[in-house]
């Protein structure tokens, strides 16, 4: 069943639907929080916080708003780069362990990595790894690391211009790359 | 881009939006632009997408089971509404509404415990006890200090009251000593005085006792007494052993006003005879020699009298013994 069927049902309060998009796109959820946050236990919380949102909001969403997809991965993300902001201004736990972790994955070079028999996953990393060094750097300390455009410049020592244009021009190489499989998925 | 070939520089902004890479006032401002914009909304469509890709770039890990049981457990006691009045906070929040499995039933956020509304409703009524309590505690932790603090002022002003009044018992002290010194010294002028007289009369009495022992052989012929004008005064009239010779010695005498003088008349049967005039000094002593025209056994009485200016008074008078 589609995802938009699924909503539709989850709009009836109809939780085999949203027990079928759990097991459709949890481990995704949880994934990208984990690696975000470097944390399984907020990653839990935030998982379980993003399928209360499906459950609660699903007839907020509509097909003009984009992909099913886009819509459940666009609140996994903010709502994990927002704990991660949290806790960058509280200083309360210290995420350079997940510095080194993007580094490596970037480079593709994890063990763990390489036995992860995933095509979606090897097709991003493909496509990540195919970008100009300095482009795949912008979008992951955005994507995965959660700074600002002013804070990549910063760090980076670029004008913030020259960031801007390398995260447009990143997600449009990207979107070349991606574009089959991103036009394949289910909407 | 409009006609004019102007492009919004808000458009610039949208691949960060995408990622996620905007802080609090850009990604407002990119908001502004997409409700205004359909080309904006199209083209934040596009990499909305490619954003959302980026989510396989990360390895894939199982979430644990309890995760899902515990989701569904919820969902099954609670309604759409109730998840959306108790769903955790997660931005900018702590996650404290998490869901765990049936198994962990200990670690279960009380609004998510399925079937258990009244149990939900008593430890919410116990969270809100907790939290009363914690503001009563905090506020009585305050009133105590305030109190503390005014303890801690009476004492010190109880210190400063006990010093005055040291101070005050000491000069209570110092005054009744000094009222004491007082009082002893109207007593020694008190004394003085009365010595002061005591030695004046011994001084007389010198006198009287130096003019006896000198004409130790005279003898005394009377003792005059005072009138109401001199009360202080006295007198004695001594007489040689030849009947001839008199002396007057008086003491305590009034003093004299100018032109004023003292005689003693010596009186007999119908007649009197004017002995001496004599004024006194200023203690009112005077000695008189006086030369009798016969003998002293003649006259019965002895008067002194003030004379001034035509007018006579009787200031002493006695009779004469001899």
């Amino acid at each position: 069943m589609a995802d938009l069927d699924l909503l539709a049902l989850i709009g009836r309060s109809d939780r085999d639907a949203l027990e079928v998009l759990y097991d459709r796109y949890a481990r995704r959820v949880f994934s990208l929080a984990v690696r975000i946050l470097n944390d399984p236990v907020t990653s839990e919380e935030i998982t379980q916080d993003v399928f209360l949102s499906v459950w609660r909001r699903s007839t907020s969403y509509s097909v003009d708003k984009g992909k099913f997809t886009t819509w459940l991965f666009s609140i996994a993300h903010n709502r994990t780069i927002d704990e991660l902001r949290r806790r960058r201004r509280d200083r309360n736990q210290n995420n350079d362990d997940i510095d080194d972790h993007l580094d490596v994955e970037s480079q593709g070079t994890s063990p763990d990595d390489l036995a992860v028999a995933h095509s979606e996953y090897a097709v991003v990393r493909q496509a990540l790894s195919v970008l100009p060094p300095e482009q795949r750097a912008v979008v992951e300390l955005a994507y995965f690391k959660g700074l600002t455009q002013a804070e990549i410049a910063l760090k980076m020592g670029q004008p913030l211009g020259t960031v801007k244009t390398r995260m447009r021009l990143a997600l449009r190489k990207l979107r070349d790359a991606l574009g089959a499989r991103i036009n394949a998925e289910a909407i | 881009m409009n006609r004019k070939g102007f492009r919004d520089p808000r458009f610039d902004d949208l691949p960060a939006y995408a990622l996620g890479a905007l802080g609090p006032e850009e990604k407002a401002q990119v908001e502004d632009l997409l409700a205004r914009s359909e080309g904006a909304r199209r083209e934040l469509a596009a990499m909305l997408e490619t954003a959302a890709s980026l989510h396989a770039a990360a390895p894939q890990v199982n979430p644990p089971a309890k995760l899902k049981a515990g989701l569904f457990a919820a969902i099954a006691a609670n309604r759409k509404d109730a998840l959306l009045e108790f769903r955790p906070a997660i931005a900018g929040k702590p996650l404290n509404g998490r869901i765990v499995t049936a198994g962990t039933q200990a670690q279960r956020p009380a609004t998510f415990t399925p079937g258990r509304s009244a149990l939900a409703a008593s430890l919410t009524a116990l969270a809100a006890a907790v939290v009363l309590a914690v503001f009563f505690g905090m506020r009585t932790a305050a009133l105590q200090n305030d109190l503390d603090s005014v303890n801690r002022r009476m004492a010190d002003e109880r210190a400063v009251v006990d010093e005055l009044q040291v101070t005050v018992s000491a000069l209570k002290g110092e005054v009744a000593s000094a009222s004491e010194k007082s009082g002893e010294q109207g007593d020694q002028v008190s004394r003085l005085a009365q010595a002061n007289e005591a030695l004046q009369a011994a001084l007389m009495d010198q006198r009287w006792l130096t003019y006896v022992t000198f004409e130790r052989d005279w003898a005394a012929a009377s003792w005059l007494r005072p009138e109401p004008d001199a009360p202080g005064a006295q007198g004695q009239i001594v007489v040689s052993p030849a009947g001839d010779r008199a002396a007057l010695f008086v003491d305590g005498m009034p003093p004299l006003a100018e032109g004023s003088h003292y005689l003693l008349w010596l009186m007999g049967a119908g007649w009197r005879w004017e002995a001496a005039a004599f004024t006194v000094d200023e203690q009112g002593y005077a000695r008189v020699d006086i030369s009798l025209p016969g003998s002293v056994a003649q006259f019965t009485d002895a008067v002194i009298t003030r004379e001034s200016t035509g007018e006579q008074t009787d200031v002493m008078r006695s009779q004469v013994v001899r």
